[in-house]
């Protein structure tokens, strides 16, 4: 008896698929120019600035100056501080816009790209360059004589940093002074 | 005022009141920094130089028993009032008193 004639299975490449790999899987996928890459078993797009969705396929409303690089509008929970947790670690934001400019991200509602005013990036430091904007929304509920916001710290809050913005304040009986104090180093 | 290896700004004072929200926005735009409280200017510092993020901290309220909320960065200098009209926006109806101050003030 003659064994059957074994039939050639072709394996494909990364993006590839079909019995002959003839399957290009990014094909098509993304509309309005968008990008399209496959990662982890699943095309993705990346949209060009006036485009958002999965597949580029919304016009972004937003102009590309005044909206937020990102934006943190913190759970019921996390946007209290009860300064037993000193603060919020904004670091995973700059993490996620490097490795994905030109991005819509719709958990958040901001967009992630980075422009020519920030001048300068590397796996472990960014360098904003001659304008941007920071903004927070900040609520005493106790006066203590330690007690400091800390706008921007790019370090770490020990150490020495190129720009800290500290409100600190002095109680009297009947009202509190605040006092601004921008540091660069 | 000023202080060894560093430039120091000692802005100007206000009075605050406890558990009433307040928006700070810091804005760099050239040279010139600002910061302005509710809308209203409170320093301006000049001559201000790049910032750099060194190893990815940005980190917000230290020794703080309050509320923080509503962060964002933006790419460019923008005024208060355009800051609050892009909040506003996003529905965050948190800021709606402050609209209320900027249309005040301006």
């Amino acid at each position: 008896m003659l064994a059957e004639p074994e039939t050639p299975i072709c394996s494909c490449t990364v993006g590839y698929g079909g019995v002959n790999c003839q399957i290009d899987l990014c094909e098509n996928v993304c509309q309005n120019d968008g990008i399209c890459q496959y990662n982890s078993g699943t095309p993705s797009c990346t949209c060009s600035i006036k485009f958002r969705g999965n597949l580029c396929e919304y016009n972004n409303p937003f102009t590309l100056d005044d909206f937020p690089i990102a934006h943190y509008s913190f759970s019921s929970k996390d946007k209290l501080l009860d300064q037993t947790g000193n603060g919020h670690d904004l670091a995973p934001f700059l993490t996620e816009s490097m490795d994905y400019p030109l991005n819509y991200d719709q958990d958040n509602q901001a967009l992630t790209f980075f422009t020519t005013d920030i001048v300068g990036t590397s796996s472990s430091s960014i360098t904003l360059g001659n304008s941007f904007s920071i903004s927070v929304v900040f609520s005493i509920s106790k006066f203590s004589s330690i007690t400091t916001l800390v706008l921007f710290s790019p370090t770490d809050v020990f150490g020495a940093t190129p720009l800290t913005i500290t409100v600190s304040y002095i109680s009297f009986y009947s009202f509190t002074l605040f006092y601004f104090f921008l540091k660069i180093f | 005022m000023s202080s060894y290896g560093s430039l120091v700004v000692k802005t100007a004072q206000f009075v605050i009141s406890l558990n009433t929200p307040y928006l700070l926005t810091v804005g760099k735009n050239g040279n010139t920094m600002r910061i302005f409280v509710n809308g209203n200017p409170f320093a301006t510092v000049s001559n201000a130089p790049s910032i750099d993020i060194t190893n990815n901290k940005m980190f917000l309220g230290y020794n703080f028993i309050g509320i923080l909320d509503e962060v964002a960065l933006y790419s460019s200098f923008l005024t208060p009032v355009k800051i609050t009209n892009q909040m506003n926006s996003l529905s965050l109806r948190i800021l709606f008193p402050f609209s209320f101050f900027l249309f005040f003030f301006f």
